[in-house]
């Protein structure tokens, strides 16, 4: 208890919780939105990455691009620290949980961290149509740092290489994984929902050496890009097929560019593109070309499961059954994870259950998980106190995603009136972010129940020491007392980087040289359209990059084209939402 | 000692680290500038004053100074031009480079002529002379000295890294060319190695 407080007592106070800042952030909020999430995360305390994270993207919407670099680069220099984990801080995590503790991001929320400082540098750098030499060299930086994070990356996981060759020697996590997976008959946790590699990071970087006519460089990360698409990272996170081909396209486009390539650019375009792009990208590499990338929405934030855990003596079992508390459509949710993740509903476990003599259980499989204690663990649960600490029930918790529901159904870009493309969604935060959960799913229990379960028995043998467990009434509140500090303990870390995009999409087509109009229409899930409407002055030798973003909290309810300023091109017209920027 | 005193002991431990861990202080203390102080693998002041070093012995060593005075009677006049930064980390080129300026103008030898943006600042003072300084202490338009050559360059990088551990390798290449013949009339090169280590855990 005394740990418990005194751990506690270092923790910031939670204030801005009552205020939504993502709310703030798609409604125009910025200057609301940068409070809250100060006054929710310290720029020193356990929170400090998320508040460098939070602030860095509030000043990149803003247009603050130096300010947010200034928080980005802070965030990267604590990723970096964040190597070497504290022993004295898993100690604590073990006493109180790991919301108490220092939040050190996902894989994948790091590599956004050197793609928004690039951002940052080329939108710095656009506001004067033109982008210099100094600022796509600054850029460049960052997407190095940025291949340097993936080749990591990659080095760890085997990234989307081919896996034809039975014969290969698999990587270090493969091996583990697959030990793991036949240690404990897992099929959610795998390589499959593992992010491995970022196709879409690979392809930026080849779109800013493009810019800056570096065609090798440029080269070598469109086939990265192209690569990772089509061997996986494309099916992975449900991505249309016809960002492969984009991919190849601009990986071909830039050999022509180059020169030198002739025979393996004839080759690819045989192998990778259909007729009509064929012809297209022969022409592409002389022609002056316009991007535009869209960030849509925010990733969704995580929730947590409550989970009770209980023992059942007679059958020797721990079991584990959710507690689906909140309105019925997070009922419902929390019930489905439950199910999909942990639940005794693979045919093994219901077996598994069968042997036990536990019918019910069997028939229950969907809505209970049951850990069978035989033979010799059930003696060791014994020897350890944790069946004499369970005549208790615990809590335990555990984060989940709310379902994932796209807020734009479409994109399509229109120039002086005339439909030009429809963007493509080409990088999916949001399924990211669900499959690292998913993937992650059995540590996070296993890890709170061997934590809750220590504190049981530390609390019950405390008890026992003080002979407060023999006092009646003192020793009933004494017990009462040990099970809320359970309850206010066991809370799952559901803290994530929030204003990050749900999607992005992304359509890049040839386009006269001179100043264009250029109009992008989005519908939203619930059919409401957004207009946003900027002029772009694409120049002969480099790609004009447009990056915008996108809300569907901004799509006026009479269905008006409404228009969302983008301070790295010139705003035809400002409406109310311009005040977002 | 029991196993419940070891529990209890264990307890103490672990709040004492705990609270350990929200200690914060800070000291300040005056270091002399040459002296390394080596947070991170990052390029520092001391890798600026590396370049610097080297590249003004380099480029003094060459025989080019001596042709041009022999050719021209006069000492060169350099203009610095770009040097690209083409390594991963953001490096304030003009930190050596003004190093580099401030100790080939002290050996007397060379002239610095000022680059675009600082040319039309002193245009546009000359101009306003024109108009509002008296006409003994007017600077006239149209004698400047053109630069003999052109300093430009980049810096490279390469990083090799894999389980804590990273090497960090910087090229820093400077050129000088002859503005009328494009003459490559000198060759600067310095490179920086770095190793970091960093411990999988920590208390």
């Amino acid at each position: 208890m005394l740990a418990i407080t005194l751990m506690t007592g270092c923790v910031t106070t939670r204030q801005g919780y009552n205020v939504s800042p993502t709310s703030q952030v798609k409604n125009g909020q910025l200057l609301a939105a940068k409070t809250t999430f100060r006054l929710r995360y310290s720029d020193s305390g356990k929170d400090r990455l998320l508040h460098h994270l939070e602030l860095g993207t509030i000043n990149h919407l803003m247009g603050n691009y130096t300010q947010s670099n200034i928080h980005f680069s802070a965030a990267e220099q604590l990723s970096e620290e964040f190597y070497t984990t504290s022993i004295s801080e898993k100690a604590a995590e073990l006493l109180t949980g790991p919301q108490y503790t220092t939040y050190k991001g996902f894989v994948f929320e790091n590599t956004f961290i050197n793609y928004f400082k690039a951002l940052n540098y080329l939108k710095k750098g656009q506001e004067d149509h033109k982008l210099s030499p100094t600022e796509i060299d600054a850029a460049l930086v960052e997407i190095r740092r940025l291949g340097l994070r993936l080749s990591e990356l990659t080095r760890q996981t085997g990234g989307y290489a081919q896996t034809n060759n039975t014969d290969k020697k698999q990587s270090t996590a493969s091996e583990i994984y697959n030990l793991f997976k036949r240690a404990f008959g897992n099929s959610t946790a795998g390589l499959e929902l593992e992010y491995k590699d970022d196709a879409f990071a690979h392809y930026l970087s080849g779109l800013l050496y493009e810019t800056n006519r570096d065609f090798d460089s440029a080269r070598i990360e469109y086939k990265k890009a192209a690569t990772a698409y089509e061997n996986g990272f494309a099916k992975q996170y449900q991505l249309n097929n016809k960002v492969v081909q984009q991919a190849w396209f601009d990986t071909i486009k830039v050999m022509l560019k180059d020169g030198g390539y002739q025979q393996e650019a004839k080759r690819l375009i045989n192998q990778k593109l259909n007729q009509q792009q064929a012809q297209k990208v022969v022409k592409a590499s002389q022609q002056a070309e316009l991007v535009i990338i869209q960030h849509v929405g925010t990733v969704p934030e995580r929730q947590r499961i409550n989970i009770l855990l209980t023992l059942d003596k007679r059958a020797k079992s721990l079991v584990l059954s959710p507690i689906l508390s909140g309105p019925f459509a997070q009922r419902r949710e929390k019930a489905y994870w439950f199910q999909m993740l942990y639940a005794d509903n693979q045919l093994f476990d219901i077996i598994k259950n069968y042997i036990a003599g536990d019918i019910p259980a069997a028939v229950m499989g969907t809505q209970q998980k049951r850990i069978p204690l035989g033979g010799d663990l059930w003696n060791l649960a014994e020897d350890i106190g944790m069946l004499d600490a369970l005549n208790t029930p615990i809590t335990v918790s555990v984060p989940y995603y709310p379902a994932i529901k796209p807020s734009l159904s479409g994109s399509s870009v229109y120039i002086n009136g005339k439909k030009y493309a429809e963007l493509e969604t080409v990088e999916s935060l949001s399924l990211i972010a669900l499959q690292e959960q998913i993937r992650s799913a059995n540590e996070f229990i296993y890890a709170s129940l061997t934590r809750e379960i220590v504190k049981a028995i530390f609390a019950h043998k405390a008890l026992k020491e003080t002979g407060l467990l023999d006092k009646g009434i003192w020793g009933d509140i004494a017990k009462g007392a040990t099970a809320l500090v359970n309850i206010l303990t066991a809370q799952a870390d559901t803290r994530n980087w929030l204003t990050l995009p749900e999607s992005i999409k992304l359509a890049r087509f040839n386009l006269p040289v001179g100043e264009h109009k250029v109009s992008l229409m989005s519908k939203t899930s619930d059919g409401k359209n957004i207009n946003q409407t900027y002029t772009v002055k694409v120049a002969a030798d480099q790609p004009y990059i447009l990056q915008t973003k996108t809300y569907a909290e901004q799509a006026n309810t009479v269905n008006k084209p409404t228009n969302l300023v983008n301070s790295s091109a010139k705003p035809t017209h400002v409406s109310q939402i311009s005040s977002i920027e | 000692m029991t196993k419940n005193k070891l529990i209890s002991l264990g307890l103490i431990f672990l709040s004492t680290v705990g609270l350990s861990a929200c200690k914060s202080t800070t000291s300040i203390e005056r270091v002399e500038t040459d002296k390394e102080i080596a947070l991170t693998d990052k390029w520092n002041d001391k890798d600026s004053q590396l370049v610097a070093s080297a590249m003004v012995e380099d480029m003094l060593s060459f025989p080019w100074i001596d042709q041009h005075l022999q050719k021209e009677q006069n000492r060169p006049a350099v203009i610095i031009q770009r040097v690209r930064n083409k390594s991963h980390e953001h490096i304030p080129v003009e930190t050596f480079l003004n190093d580099l300026k401030r100790a080939m103008l002290r050996s007397g030898r060379v002239d610095f002529v000022a680059n675009n943006d600082i040319r039309e600042d002193v245009r546009k003072e000359r101009a306003d002379q024109e108009l509002n300084a008296s006409i003994d202490t007017q600077n006239a338009m149209g004698e400047e000295t053109g630069a003999d050559y052109a300093l430009s360059g980049s810096i490279n990088s390469t990083v090799d890294q894999a389980d804590g551990q990273r090497v960090t390798f910087y090229q820093v290449d400077l050129r000088l060319i002859d503005m009328t013949s494009n003459r490559e009339v000198w060759n600067g090169q310095k490179k920086i190695k770095k190793f970091l280590k960093r411990a999988s855990y920590s208390l």
